[in-house]
């Protein structure tokens, strides 16, 4: 897991995409791409909010540990309100992985 | 080739879909932080090494890969404000103001005691759900009505899906272990291999309701029983407006005990009643959805989604 996981919460696309006629593999590789764009999203907004001086150091405790919560403290201490920022990118995205999936099931 | 037996299906357009997504997320972050990039070009952080390094198996792609893949067009990117102002025009929130509201709007239409709302209230219930989370929940559906659609929820133990299955095989909530006999409406599959990404959902989120109380169940048992079996539900907890979309797959719990309905572990952790006797008052309306649009699981989108093309 990552270090924002919990706070991100997409377990209801994966839901979604479990709904889907498709082939396990396939479902297991749209889980995939959907989690990557969650991921480029959510590292985005934090560099967005993030000083340029600090992000050598965010993206190398990253790659570091990428499940350690002591990177959300250590972001906190620049972005006090970083939690909800990633979670409004998360929303975000999810908002548009569930359009595309829903959007595929109206031109079957 | 994974999809050949799902040729009804366009799943190749789905994947186009999504990848898109994904390319439009690189390049997003790419051209954004430039200096980002270098770093990520430099140390060749891939994605699917970083996920297995925090020992989780999903996700595979590449990151520092695929940001140097041929770039989809810039023009099409949105900037995330953009979409926020969008979303929200459109009705849209994220999932703790979306609870906080339901929580919100339900307060006063739920019962002082277990049972039902009056009439008028449930329509009001029914309406706040489909305005809310785009799902029709109702207290009653094909004039089937459970005693109550407000009560006690009890968390219950996992259920076995098939012959042979063991508490090592659920992958979430382990601590609540696992019923020695079965579900009240038996097994989920008949073996190991029919255990499809389907019937993993209905036991991870499954509701037991009290149809053995039901004045009609003994009369009308062969009906009942079909009718039951596997039928969804909306389970919302009126205090937080945390809801669980699950089905039924269990009887009871008995009058005994105080409780109305029981909820699987996964089912009770989302609606936060894990808490001291595991028990909480929650609203349980049938989902009335025949063409199996609405997935399994928390819920904390809107689904009625507007039209789709672009938003």
């Amino acid at each position: 897991m990552f270090f924002y996981d919990h706070i991100i919460l997409i377990h209801h696309v994966h839901a979604e995409v479990e709904t889907l006629p498709v082939a396990p593999a396939d479902k297991q590789e749209m889980i995939d791409l959907i989690e990557e764009t969650v991921h480029h999203h959510v590292i985005k907004r934090i560099l967005d909010r993030l000083k340029a001086e600090h992000h050598r150091e965010f993206l190398n405790r990253f790659h570091e540990a990428p499940e350690d919560l002591e990177l959300l403290s250590y972001l906190k201490k620049h972005i006090p309100d970083i939690e909800h920022h990633i979670r409004e990118a998360a929303d975000e995205v999810k908002y548009e992985m569930l359009k595309t999936i829903r959007n595929s099931r109206n031109l079957v | 080739m994974p999809s050949q037996n799902f040729r009804s299906y366009d799943v190749q357009r789905l994947k186009s879909g999504l990848i898109k997504r994904r390319d439009e997320a690189k390049y997003a972050l790419r051209d954004t932080h430039r200096h980002a990039r270098d770093w990520l070009d430099q140390n060749q952080v891939e994605f699917k090494a970083l996920r297995q390094k925090s020992q989780k198996l999903l996700a595979t792609a590449s990151l520092a890969a695929a940001v140097l893949l041929s770039p989809p067009p810039i023009s099409d990117l949105t900037t995330p404000h953009e979409i926020k102002a969008k979303l929200n025009a459109k009705g849209f929130m994220g999932s703790d103001e979306l609870e906080s509201d339901l929580a919100h709007d339900l307060a006063v239409y739920v019962p002082p005691i277990p049972g039902h709302a009056t009439s008028q209230n449930e329509s009001l219930i029914s309406m706040t759900i489909q305005q809310k989370l785009g799902i029709t929940a109702v207290p009653q559906l094909d004039g089937q009505r459970l005693n109550h659609s407000y009560g006690w929820m009890g968390y219950e133990q996992h259920l076995k899906r098939f012959p042979g299955d063991d508490l090592s095989g659920h992958d979430e909530e382990q601590i609540a272990g696992i019923a020695p006999g079965l579900g009240g409406w038996g097994y989920f599959a008949y073996s190991s291999a029919d255990l499809t990404p389907e019937v993993v959902l209905k036991e991870k989120y499954y509701f037991a309701v009290q149809t053995l109380y039901l004045p009609h169940w003994k009369s009308d048992l062969s009906h009942l029983v079909k009718w039951y079996k596997h039928r969804k539900m909306i389970a919302i907890n009126p205090e937080n407006g945390k809801a669980v979309v699950g089905v039924v797959a269990d009887a009871g719990p008995a009058k005994f005990t105080g409780k109305q309905f029981g909820g699987s572990p996964e089912a009770m952790t989302h609606l936060d009643l894990i808490h001291g006797k595991k028990k909480g008052k929650v609203i349980l309306y049938f989902v009335d959805d025949p063409d199996n649009k609405i997935p399994l699981g928390p819920v904390s989108t809107n689904y009625q989604l507007p039209p789709v093309l672009e938003i």
